[in-house]
């Protein structure tokens, strides 16, 4: 009897020597490389290959850091995590899928800087935002997706920021294209701001929409640029009584094949502009059901229809 | 033109603007929206030959998508775009009824191809799967169930 304890004994303290009676812990850090491997611990000494490989060994809050340049392939994101890629092209490569997906928690925050994403012309979106409780997108480069760019689309209160990055060639349809908010059921709020981004060839550049069953929704497009897009520049359009609001600040809606700012719907449906350029677009101003408040800066001339704000706003 | 009867300037009127219309390409025209259709493979290890159960509710179960068109010459022409496993060969089939091809994915695990096969024969849904030699477990992949375009 006494043997048998003995061997037992034995057999459970080199079970624990090898680490095998504990879960693996997760690093607040960890790192990919083009040339790492998904088998390592994601170390700064062992990276791993993937950003997919990379989440599962990150805590929740934590961060994925990118060596050098590489290929670091789509990721399913379900918890707070900041994606940090500053050593050079940190491509997600996708085809026939979505590049990254958020499917997170309502107080979860994501963060992904630096990335440059490619649908190669067939992928779906290069970020699809399900859930969550903020997005941050900052310096990434997206193209070549046929639905959206950015898809924003929470089931609670969301926060998106997009700024210093290029979104362009998305949209193989004329039902999609750079950017879109669309709160569905449970999103009572959405706010946030797209700032010294360029949205330019897309099938249409922004779309703020409010028939998701979301409650309402407000966007500041600032500093940027929608240029180039087949269908719309920017758009608010809502159903109902939803407000759904774009404010677009310091910013040129131009050479557009439809309109360049258009607000369509109800006129809960706004778009409302402070000293930008509307210019050599087929519409320049469309309020077709929607409202176009203008504090009376902005230049609007050159297009095909130049339009009129239907709400002149007082500066004070 | 001017010394024409109502009757036949409205006739050449409407000659006009039916021409536009009757001088585009097929392929250009609201009707060739029926001729494509477009399928979802899903991550999913077994299902049916209609794959009945298969579904695209979960974007990040989604691994490729499948577009399928009837060609003039009544062939139907598949063209596939997936991200799966890096430098893995697939094998694609038309479902529970013949193999369509290898689609092979590059480094990054994204890859394109295109397939043919004759619609004579083929079932009014259309449903595929492909995984890799051997079908490991979580390898492989079926569509969303596409009517015969």
């Amino acid at each position: 009897m006494n043997k048998v304890r003995i061997l037992m004994t034995l057999i459970c303290a080199i079970w624990l020597a090898l680490g095998l009676g504990e879960a693996q812990a997760q690093a607040t850090r960890t790192w990919v490389s083009g040339v790492g491997d998904d088998a390592n611990p994601c170390s700064r000494t062992a990276p791993c290959k993937t950003f997919a490989g990379a989440i599962s060994k990150t805590a929740a809050g934590g961060e994925i850091n990118t060596m050098d340049p590489g290929g670091f392939g789509a990721v399913t994101i379900t918890k707070s995590i900041r994606i940090v890629a500053e050593s050079g092209v940190a491509g997600v490569l996708v085809s026939g899928t979505n590049g990254i997906i958020v499917s997170a928690a309502a107080t979860d925050s994501v963060y992904l800087e630096g990335l440059v994403f490619d649908g190669v012309g067939t992928g779906l979106n290069g970020i699809l935002f399900n859930s969550g409780g903020s997005l941050v997108v900052q310096n990434c480069k997206i193209f070549g997706f046929t639905q959206w760019g950015v898809l924003f689309t929470p089931t609670t209160p969301g926060k998106l920021s997009i700024t210093n990055s290029v979104i362009t060639n998305n949209g193989s349809t004329p039902g999609f294209g750079g950017v879109k908010v669309i709160g569905r059921a449970g999103a009572t709020t959405i706010s946030g701001v797209i700032n010294r981004t360029l949205l330019a060839n897309n099938a249409n550049g922004f779309l703020i929409d409010g028939t998701g069953g979301g409650g309402a929704s407000e966007i500041t497009i600032r500093d940027s640029v929608a240029t180039g897009n087949t269908g719309n520049g920017i758009v608010a359009t809502s159903a109902g009584a939803v407000s759904s609001v774009v404010f677009v600040d310091r910013t040129n809606a131009s050479h557009n094949g439809a309109a360049g700012i258009a607000a369509t719907g109800v006129p809960a449906a706004a778009a409302i502009l402070n000293n930008s350029n509307v210019h050599n677009n087929a519409t320049g101003l469309l309020a077709s059901g929607g409202q176009i408040g203008s504090f009376k800066t902005n230049a609007i001339s050159s297009n095909g229809t130049d339009g009129s704000p239907t709400v002149i706003l007082p500066l004070n | 033109m001017c010394s024409l009867p109502p009757r036949c300037r409205l006739l050449l009127s409407l000659i006009v603007l039916a021409m536009p219309a009757a001088a585009l390409p097929a392929s250009a025209q609201g009707g060739d929206q029926s001729r494509t259709a477009e399928a979802v493979l899903v991550r999913q290890d077994f299902s049916d030959c209609g794959n009945s159960d298969v579904k695209a509710d979960d974007p990040s179960r989604i691994g490729g998508t499948v577009q399928i068109t009837r060609q003039t010459d009544g062939k139907m022409r598949v063209k596939v775009a997936i991200t799966a496993a890096p430098d893995t060969t697939y094998h694609f089939f038309l479902k529970c009824v013949r193999s369509l091809g290898d689609i092979k994915t590059q480094d990054e695990g994204e890859a394109t191809a295109e397939f043919e096969f004759a619609a004579d024969g083929a079932p009014p849904i259309l449903t595929f799967d492909m995984y890799p030699e051997g079908a490991p477990a979580g390898q492989k992949f079926q569509s969303t169930p596409v009517k015969l375009p």
